[in-house]
This record gives C-alpha cells, structure tokens and sequence, in this order.
C-alpha cells in the first residue's frame, strides 16, 4: 500500500530518508515539467527543480496541511520558475530598479508561460502516471506502450512483447483501460 | 460488436476513444450516445484519459539531479544522529566458571564438559552466558539481567568469516530475555546484545 504525503512528510520529520526518497520519486516528473514547461532549458529546470526541494527540506515543520503537498510543491515550482525567468529577462534588459517593469513582466510570465490550463493539464497527468502505477504489470505495460509512445507501435510487435496473440490485445486494452479509469476516479479525475 | 442492451459496451466506447471507432450518423452508437447522459460521459472521460497520456512529453528529471536532491536529505538529517540514539558498551567479564580451583574432590575434566558459565558487567545490565560445547559445535546461550525489555543477539566470527552458514547467527530474545544462539564451529567470535537503545559488545570469545 503506498503511503500518503501526509505518511511521507511525517517520515521526513523524524528523518526518514526512505519517506524523503519517496516523496522526490513521486513528484520529480510534474516538478521537473513546470519549469520546463515554463520554457527554461534544462540547467535551470533543474536549478529550479532543486531549488523547489530544497524548500520543501527547510519547511518541513511548517508544512500544516501535509494531505495539500502536491498543491504547494506546484505553486512554489511555479513561482520559482517565473522568478528565474524574471531575474534573466530583467538582467537582460538592464532595467533591475524599474518595479513596475519586473511586475508586469512577473505577471506576463505568469500567466503565458504557465497558464492554468497547461498547469491542470500538468497535473492531471501527474495523476495519471500515480494510477498508471498502480495497476499489475501486464497493463502497465500495455497501455504505456500504447498512449506513450511517440510512433505508433505494431499490434504484431506489441503482442510479442506481452508474450500474448494479437487477437487478445483489444479485449485486454479495454480491461486495462476500465481499471485505470477506476483507480483515476478513486484519486478524483 | 455487441452491446449490452441499455448501453454501448465499453471495448466500444474505448474504440470511440481512441478514434478507432467513429459512430456515423444513422449507427446505433450515435442514436444511443445522444440519449445517454451515462455512456457520454463515460466516453468523454475516456478521451480525455487518453488525450492525456498521448499528450505527456514530460521527462525524469536528470539522475544527478535526483541523486542531489536525495542527498539534500543526508545533509540536513545526518545519520550519525540516528546512530547517536544507540549508545554502545562495552561489557567487562566479571566472573568465569573455567578460572574457579576445581573443587575437592571434582576432577577438571569434568568441569569442561559442563557449560561455562561468564558473567559480563554492562553499565546497569549484566549478561550472563552459557558456553556449551557438542558435536556440532559450540551453543552459546545466555539471559540478560537487569531492566530489559526484549533485543536481540548477533555473533560474528572475529576472523572476518561468519559464523554459522557464512552470514553470521543470530537469535532473538524471549520473554524472558533468554536466547539460545545456533551451535558455531571453533574459533574467536564477538558477540553484540541489541537491548533497548543499547548495543553492548562483548569482547572477543575465544571457543575453543
């Protein structure tokens, strides 16, 4: 059974290094993505992303709604990453000191490089990847293949692949795909 | 491809899903997904799962990456404070059957084919142990005296082999804090007592 963020986050305060381990794993992928998303190449995705934990390291005590973490990892993530894009556009344009110009600019960046909807989609992907997770082997597997893979992939290849006839694949996509539809709803999509 | 007859079959909706599948005018599917409030949204839930992983460009954030983050972790919850929790001692022998004057009238041969009995001083515990020696070796059993509240015992080979079958042996306490540890072949061993927070070692045992 995995173990919820407020599980994790109270394995961390009593220095739990596997829960910490754990929590990176869970959401490296959606924090990696906002910064990346957001436009910025991948050094400072990563500055960004390692920026994000390391907050998190520093607040772990403050944290009072644990069950809330993915939300605040985002908005901080996000606000991060638009603080970086306005620090080099602003270094770039010489005009530090102009308040007004780096408000807008922060806002612009805001709400065109990270819109809400690209965020929802971010996370409701994020969610998609938890249930994916969850379900046994052969469906992982199967639907992975299917829905991830850039170029389509031959049924033949596919069937060989899960060691079964091409026949079966259809059947066995629409029972992978229902069980994954039952784990997103239980997680609320 | 069948449907049940109130509802479009889900291998069907996930066809539709998937565009595999387009319901044209005049089909059943079309007709029933225009009425049904239940298959429709069953159908839009799937294609909306579905444009979502056929949408995920997202990547793993580097290994190095991840590696720092995790050590991050390291850096602000040293070990070593876990490890402090424990506090080690070292046992001091204070009594040995095998250094007692035979008795009048007992012969020393005797004696050694008895268990010899040690008693180690730990701080507020005492570990008293018993040394048996058989034909598959030697048994080393033994109680812990004083406040404790269940361990366990490890013994390993002082050489750097293990004892017992290459991994060392081990043995938990009972309720009484008794143990009886699986027989080990001749040679120099150390012995650890996990009781409470303690670890108490006791120096080097020499079976022989």
């Amino acid at each position: 059974m995995e173990r919820s963020d407020a599980e994790l986050i109270e394995g961390c305060r009593r220095g739990e290094e596997a829960a910490w381990e754990a929590l990176v794993a869970r959401y490296q992928r959606l924090i990696y993505a906002i910064p990346r998303r957001a436009g910025l190449d991948e050094d400072r995705a990563a500055e960004v992303f390692q920026d994000v934990f390391a907050t998190l390291l520093e607040s772990l005590s403050n944290i009072s709604q644990p069950e809330r973490l993915q939300a605040w990892l985002v908005t901080t993530a996000k606000r991060k990453s638009w603080r970086l894009i306005r620090r080099e556009s602003s270094t770039r344009s010489f005009s530090t000191d102009d308040e007004t110009q780096e408000t807008e600019m922060s806002n612009l960046a805001d709400s065109a490089l990270l819109p809400d909807e690209a965020m929802r989609q971010l996370e409701e992907q994020h969610l998609v990847r938890l249930s994916l997770a969850e379900l046994d082997e052969r469906c992982r597997t199967l639907l992975t293949i299917l829905f991830y893979s850039t170029d389509p992939v031959p049924y033949s290849e596919i069937a060989a692949r899960l060691g079964t006839s091409e026949g079966s694949i259809g059947p066995t996509r629409a029972r992978c795909l229902r069980k994954l539809q039952t784990v997103l709803q239980q997680k609320g999509l | 491809m069948r449907m049940t007859p109130n509802h479009i079959s889900f291998e069907r909706l996930a066809e539709m899903a998937e565009g595999r599948f387009t319901a044209a005018a005049g089909q059943p599917e079309t007709a029933h997904l225009a009425d049904c409030r239940r298959c429709a949204d069953e159908l839009a839930r799937l294609e909306r799962t579905i444009q979502l992983m056929r949408a995920d460009t997202s990547t793993d954030a580097p290994r190095d990456v991840l590696s720092q983050t995790v050590q991050m972790f390291r850096a602000r919850f040293p070990r070593r404070e876990a490890a402090s929790l424990v506090k080690r001692v070292m046992a001091a022998l204070t009594f040995d059957s095998a250094q007692l004057a035979p008795a009048f009238g007992v012969r020393s041969g005797a004696q050694t084919a008895e268990a010899r009995q040690l008693l180690f001083s730990a701080g507020e515990t005492d570990v008293d142990l018993r040394l048996a020696s058989g034909d598959s070796g030697w048994t080393i059993s033994g109680q812990i005296l004083g406040e404790c509240e269940g361990g366990r015992v490890e013994i390993e080979s002082v050489a750097g082999g293990a004892a017992a079958g290459g991994e060392g042996a081990r043995a938990d306490l009972n309720e009484l804090c008794e143990f009886t540890l699986p027989p080990v072949p001749s040679g120099s061993y150390k012995l650890r007592l996990h009781i409470n927070d303690m670890e108490v070692e006791v120096p080097e045992l020499q079976l022989r």
